[in-house]
């Protein structure tokens, strides 16, 4: 199964939420899609196996050979690259680096040179993969390295996913393929509005979903009244506890306790149920 | 000379559209006449990602004007219209025919780069 762990709102719990189920779920491979702050890798240490930088491929105009004949700005989903006046002009940080311009350059004038915006880790947790993707600081493309991420060869049953909060394109790029989406959040107004954001995301890409309540017994019953009107399941509640913020704030994980271990374990076993269901029910 | 003027609407009676790249209308203009050549909806392009400075530098280049004028320019707006040697004039929010008289008295502030920084 591929499970993405998600928001809307930030601060939630997504992190907690991942690397506990990542490990209690055996064969299973824990991806960090929040590339802006990756985070995972405070609770799950292991053992460095190896770390490439991940590059986009940047457009290059050989004026020489170009007619400007303006085919390349008129594919550019980004205006990333314009044509005016005999002139091609190139802007790297609105560059997604899709090659449609080199593509469809009718005089093959457009090189590409790589432009490195990030890296990708990979460590070993108790021999579980751990895949971490990294933006560099003022970066602002992550969709590209979160697609390298869930690209790559991964030879586990099971993958946690763990996106980036909001409901743009990082969180797509995160969420899209995934056979079922875990929403995390809290019972304040604030985890409400953006839970519904996320419900909304969630339910245009088709993906059967379930939510989180994490810091539950805050603010009363507002994430059940919604989960009821909405007709999707709460799977799990997490207590707003003393312990829970201690452990956390700790770097460490919560499933070191056997109680919430046992609850983890439970948990990972229902989604997977739930995902085989959703499978059979399709084919 | 033949300029291009973001406005927030199509007459010479509208108030100048402080942003560049993401301005309502460009309205071309003919200075000796002072009468308007063209006006052109962008509204296309107000609400994109990204990417509306660059569209909209292309989109006055292929119109050959030789300046533009607006409230503020971001970094790739200002590089793109410098590179296709198009003057940029600042000017204040006011009616179109006063910016366009404005010019003429050579009172608008003509910059080299960007006035703000970019928005993504």
């Amino acid at each position: 199964m591929k499970i993405a762990i998600a928001s809307g709102k930030g601060g939630t719990g997504k992190t907690l939420i991942s690397t506990n189920l990542f490990k209690v779920t055996p064969n299973s491979t824990y991806i960090d899609c929040d590339v802006e702050e990756p985070n995972g890798h405070l609770f799950l240490k292991g053992t460095h196996v190896k770390e490439q930088s991940f590059h986009i491929m940047i457009p290059e105009v050989n004026q020489n050979i170009c007619n400007n004949c303006g085919k390349c700005a008129e594919v550019c989903q980004f205006n990333a690259i314009i044509s005016a006046k005999q002139k091609v002009l190139v802007f790297p940080e609105l560059c997604h680096g899709c090659g449609s311009c080199t593509f469809f350059c009718p005089t093959k004038a457009i090189t590409e040179t790589p432009k490195i915006i990030g890296k990708i880790q990979e460590t070993l947790i108790n021999n579980k993969p751990m895949i971490t993707g990294t933006l560099n600081i003022g970066e602002p493309m992550a969709p590209p390295i979160i697609k390298q991420l869930k690209a790559l060869p991964i030879s586990t049953e099971h993958i946690i996913i763990d996106s980036p909060p909001g409901t743009s394109c990082p969180v797509i790029a995160a969420i899209t393929g995934a056979d079922m989406v875990l929403l995390v959040t809290e019972p304040t107004p604030f985890g409400l509005h953006d839970l519904d954001l996320a419900v909304q995301v969630v339910q245009k890409l088709n993906i059967p979903m379930g939510i989180i309540v994490n810091k539950s017994g805050l603010g009363g019953n507002i994430i059940e009244n919604y989960s009821k009107k909405k007709n999707i399941e709460i799977l799990l509640e997490i207590p707003h506890s003393k312990t829970i913020a201690k452990l956390y704030s700790e770097g460490k994980l919560i499933t070191t306790l056997p109680r919430y271990k046992k609850i983890f374990e439970n948990l990972s076993e229902k989604i997977q149920k739930k995902v085989k269901g959703f499978q059979n029910h399709e084919s | 000379m033949k300029i291009a003027i973001s406005s927030t609407g199509e007459t010479l009676s509208s108030d100048l559209d402080p942003r560049f790249g993401r301005a309502a209308y460009y309205l071309i203009i003919d200075t000796e006449t002072e009468k308007i050549i063209e006006s052109i909806n962008n509204l296309e392009n107000v609400n994109i990602t990204g990417g509306a400075g660059t569209s909209a530098a292309q989109l006055v280049a292929n119109k050959n004007v030789e300046a533009v004028i607006s409230g503020n320019y971001g970094p790739n707006a200002s590089r793109g219209l410098a590179s296709f040697e198009i003057k940029m004039f600042q000017s204040n929010v006011k009616k179109i025919t006063e910016v366009i008289a404005d010019l003429k008295a050579g009172t608008l502030i003509e910059v080299k780069s960007a006035t703000v920084p970019g928005s993504h």
